[in-house]
């Protein structure tokens, strides 16, 4: 996993009032990690703050999964 | 229009400040024009330019280059732990903007929504505004007036929730009932009697659907003892004196006269909203959104300045007096 996956890793942790290590790319963002979609346009804006990728509050509807958002981000970079 | 009507008084006695965040839209421009030349209310348009011509006697601000905009970060921020820079990526766009006007009290609500689809009015109003502290969820909910119907409340009669949430647990379903029934009585000043709609009556069915029904209310009547909430009832029960009497018999303060239909998913409220608009001719105002902090109302991309002033109305016509 790359410096970018961990980081959105913590950033995911971080909407998700979580700590990291709790968790993983498999897990799903909403009924895993309780991020309802007040949390996404918050990690979509911790992105593109931190990444620099830029992602669209609609956009970020889609990734169901933290891979998911990795992937997402993977191919904004 | 007589639903419209009465909001328009309401909304005149209260002069509410209205901030629209598509300020620089022509429709959005053209009815805030009729709102503030007919004192409905105060309107405030966020705007690009705010030196633009055409709009003299009209609230202007430019979000970007407003006094405000570095307390609505610091606010935001502090609230949810964000960092600033990333709190101003949300708050300065003329959306978050206008929502941290509302969250603050700079604004008594907005009007969005032409520009935006509707997902991210929401979203951007349950994580800026917040949700009312007795709510679980946006809901929403029309008015319909009813051609030649002398039931509900005086032929109108309120269908919840025809436009946000698809399949509402029992719990959800409750929040939509109470909900309801408390903007109904703070905007249209009626008692309400809520009727949780389902294909059975009192048991009349078993079913996993029914089920549903008959769960969210004994939650929503153990929410709020004080409000006449009665379910599961078929529509036809809860509309029809006679019907009731059949099928409920006594004692219910809801069957054969409710004045707000809970409709168990949106399904089901979104088509039977539709065919009683055109089957029916009914008019129906909506849909209201309700379960924020503050009132927002969101527009149909195809919202005409008529439209606009009525969503507006509605938004002013609501809260404490």
């Amino acid at each position: 996993m790359g410096t970018e996956d961990k980081r959105v890793l913590e950033l995911v942790a971080k909407v998700a009032r979580k700590d990291v290590a709790a968790v993983s790319p498999d897990l799903r963002i909403a009924e895993d990690l309780g991020v309802k979609s007040v949390g996404r346009i918050e990690l979509a804006a911790l992105l593109e703050d931190e990444l620099g990728v830029e992602i669209g509050n609609f956009e970020m509807r889609k990734p169901k999964t933290v891979r998911e958002v990795i992937g997402l981000v993977n191919s904004k970079l | 229009m007589r639903t419209m009507q009465d909001l328009a008084l309401k909304a005149r006695s209260r002069q509410r400040t209205i901030v629209f965040p598509e300020g620089d839209n022509p429709t959005i421009r053209a009815a805030a024009r009729r709102l503030a030349d007919e004192q409905l209310a105060r309107p405030v348009l966020l705007v690009a330019d705010p030196s633009a011509g055409g709009l003299s006697g009209l609230d202007l601000v430019h979000p970007a280059s407003s006094p405000a905009l570095t307390g609505y970060v610091q606010r935001y921020c502090a609230a949810r732990n964000m960092p600033e820079r990333a709190g101003r990526r949300l708050v300065a766009p003329p959306l978050g903007f206008a929502s941290m006007m509302v969250a603050t009290g700079d604004a008594d609500g907005m009007v969005a929504g032409i520009e935006h689809p509707t997902e991210e009015v929401l979203m951007l109003a349950e994580l800026l505004v917040g949700l009312a502290p007795d709510a679980r969820c946006i809901s929403s909910f029309f008015v319909m007036e009813v051609p030649g119907f002398a039931g509900g409340e005086g032929g109108r009669i309120v269908f919840a929730d025809p436009a946000v949430n698809p399949d509402p647990d029992p719990e959800l379903l409750a929040d939509i009932a109470v909900t309801t029934a408390r903007s109904v009585a703070d905007m249209l000043d009626w008692t309400p009697r809520v009727a949780m709609l389902s294909f059975s009556t009192h048991g009349s069915a078993d079913h996993p659907l029914v089920d549903k029904v008959v769960e969210a209310t004994r939650l929503a009547r153990a929410r709020a003892p004080e409000l006449a909430i009665d379910g599961e009832l078929q529509a036809d029960a809860a509309l029809v004196e006679a019907v009731a009497q059949k099928k409920v018999g006594e004692g219910s303060p809801v069957a054969g006269r409710a004045n707000i239909l809970v409709f168990p998913d949106l399904n089901s409220a979104n088509i039977g909203s539709k065919l009683v608009q055109r089957l029916a001719g009914a008019a129906s105002y909506g849909p209201v959104l309700q379960g924020l902090a503050r009132p927002v109302s969101d527009l149909s991309r195809g919202a005409t300045a008529d439209d606009v002033v009525g969503a507006a109305v509605m938004v002013a016509a609501r809260g404490p007096q």
